[in-house]
């Protein structure tokens, strides 16, 4: 069983939603891993401090001359992406364009292209008390992140897996998404919140995953109800704005932990989730 | 001519609200709306949009059932599992993920695959009161992000250039990966804005060693200053270890998300007014003291 933070818009507490429901549920004991797969900047790890007992560099595949190129112009040719240039005798990769296809090797002539690994990041798989914990972070300076989220996601995990995905609605939003079970989308009152929403809405239905909303800050806004209404999206929760989280959330505590209430208002969202799991609905 | 970035690394410290501000007070100038995948500055820049251009990039594969024998060669090569079974047992080509690399027709021995050109998104210009600002959308699901930030950027430095425009202000993505290249690389300066908090400040250090790698100034601009002093005092002190001035502290109000709900920006918060327009004259002092940027021609 798989569930899915996502937003849309960054910033609306994807990671408190995340990291809140995972906490809350291990306490409840049950199975839970947590892995973020917002690897360009995971802040799990910020909250829920996990050790970590192994950490793999990952690497993609991407061409390698390993021989006499006799400058065909096959691999060039055959490359959709113009990730690399034959020229005399030589092949130029821009392995931030490869997406490691193997279309080259297949093209070359004198079968001279081989593909090897480059690196592009670290994953770390852990435990923070008795949840599992996975993550991974991008190498700074390296443009694809997808690689290393399917990854990350991809790993099974013991009991329920939380993904904490990144912001947005395109290639590593969608390749943390897919394959859910459930999509909770964490959105707030104001219209960037709500015009990100709908567009994660449309990413998880495209994708088959059906979406639930949860409503941060809802107090400090309007026009949820109607949006949502429009859109054809259940509210499983609603947090008010509260200070006291604010300045749990920048001091790196678990807001569940420490701030009196928020606890009862996750078991809440824990408990709606229950029927939209696959059991529940099939 | 000056380029100027807005980021973060963390989603949702004020980068929209932050760069309409810095838009109404620098105009006229152009503006740029480089986070495609959640594009939100023209909720707070009215003004009267232009024609809608399509942004194509890339392809996607087609199986001719005609010619098709249902070998399924395609099916087993696709790098990116991107081609299942139909009920009647044919290869299909699923749309979101095929990235258009060719493999199945490298293996097809009937000549079977088709390539459409893939219309990934789509951009347009609109004017407002303080410039034109061009904004774009990436379809839903979409790959090639990156090509469509730098597309409208190009975009947006052209029309400074052809309307003698001596500014271009880029409204960029959240992270640190391939559309934030985009929106940074060959920029005059980083405004960076971040807000107390040990997630803002991880994700604020990898964004400011991402613009040192690609040889960008940066400039902070703390948001929401007083949520909690503490780590507030943190981002100061790394700031001026890393010799990155703080143009301005904004400080958390309950009204600015209650203006941005109504589709208003900081400067119609009045307690905001002198910090922003502290900032603006930062950006402006840090753009003239440093040498013309790759290509760029200097300002008369």
């Amino acid at each position: 069983m798989r569930i899915v933070v996502a937003s849309g818009k960054g910033g609306t507490g994807k990671t408190l939603v995340a990291t809140s429901l995972a906490w809350y549920r291990a306490a409840q004991g049950a199975g839970v891993t947590y892995v973020d797969a917002d690897v360009e900047e995971p802040n799990g790890h910020l909250f829920l401090k996990p050790s970590f007992d192994a950490t793999r560099r990952l690497a993609v595949q991407v061409p390698r001359l390993q021989g006499q190129c006799d400058s065909c112009g096959r691999c060039q040719e055959a490359c959709a992406f113009h990730a690399l240039l034959a020229v005399k005798g030589k092949i130029l990769v821009f392995p931030e364009l490869c997406h490691s296809c193997g279309a080259c090797v297949t093209a070359c002539r004198a079968d001279v292209l081989q593909m090897g690994p480059r690196e592009i990041g670290t994953v770390r798989e852990g435990r923070a008390g008795p949840l599992g914990f996975r993550d991974a972070l991008l190498d700074v300076g390296e443009a694809r992140a997808t690689p290393l989220i399917e990854a990350v996601v991809r790993d099974p995990g013991e009991g329920l897996v939380l993904v904490d995905a990144p912001p947005g609605t395109s290639c590593p939003a969608v390749a943390a998404v897919r394959g859910s079970d459930l999509a909770v989308l964490v959105t707030e009152p104001t219209p960037f919140g709500l015009h990100d929403l709908d567009l994660a809405v449309r990413m998880c239905r495209a994708l088959k995953v059906p979406p639930v909303v949860v409503v941060n800050r809802c107090d400090l806004g309007e026009g949820v109800d109607e949006a949502l209404a429009g859109m054809q999206v259940p509210i499983v929760a609603r947090i008010p704005f509260d200070r006291r989280i604010a300045g749990a959330t920048a001091r790196g505590e678990i807001a569940v932990q420490s701030v009196p209430g928020f606890l009862e208002g996750v078991g809440g969202l824990s408990r709606a989730l229950e029927s939209f799991l696959p059991e529940a609905r099939s | 001519m000056k380029q100027v970035t807005i980021l973060s690394g963390k989603g949702g410290t004020g980068k929209t609200s932050l760069a309409a501000s810095l838009v109404r007070l620098a105009g006229p100038c152009v503006a740029v709306d480089a986070d495609v995948d959640a594009a939100n500055l023209a909720l707070l820049l009215p003004g009267t949009d232009g024609e809608e251009h399509p942004f194509v990039a890339g392809r996607r594969a087609r199986i001719e059932a005609s010619s098709c024998m249902g070998c399924l060669r395609c099916l087993d090569e696709c790098p990116f599992h991107a081609i299942g079974l139909s009920p009647e047992g044919r290869p299909v080509v699923d749309p979101v993920a095929c990235e258009g690399c060719g493999v199945c027709a490298q293996w097809c021995t009937v000549d079977a695959i088709r390539f459409d050109p893939r219309q990934v998104g789509s951009w347009r210009v609109r004017r407002t009161a303080s410039g034109p600002l061009v904004h774009a959308a990436l379809d839903v699901g979409e790959d090639n992000s990156g090509k469509l930030v730098a597309h409208v950027r190009k975009e947006g430095v052209r029309l400074a250039e052809e309307e003698g425009l001596g500014l271009v202000i880029i409204d960029g993505p959240p992270g640190i990966g391939c559309p934030v290249h985009a929106a940074l690389g060959g920029s005059d300066l980083v405004v960076a804005v971040t807000e107390p908090g040990v997630a803002a400040t991880h994700d604020l250090e990898r964004l400011l060693d991402l613009a040192r790698w690609f040889h960008v100034p940066a400039a902070l601009v703390l948001n929401k200053a007083d949520l909690d002093f503490l780590s507030a005092d943190t981002l100061r002190r790394m700031a001026a270890a890393r010799g990155v001035p703080v143009l301005a502290s904004l400080p958390f109000l309950p009204e600015v998300p209650r203006a941005l709900a109504r589709g208003r920006c900081l400067l119609d918060v009045e307690a905001l007014r002198t910090p922003l327009r502290a900032c603006r004259a930062g950006i402006l002092e840090l753009l003239g003291r440093r040498p013309v940027g790759a290509g760029v021609p200097a300002e008369p």
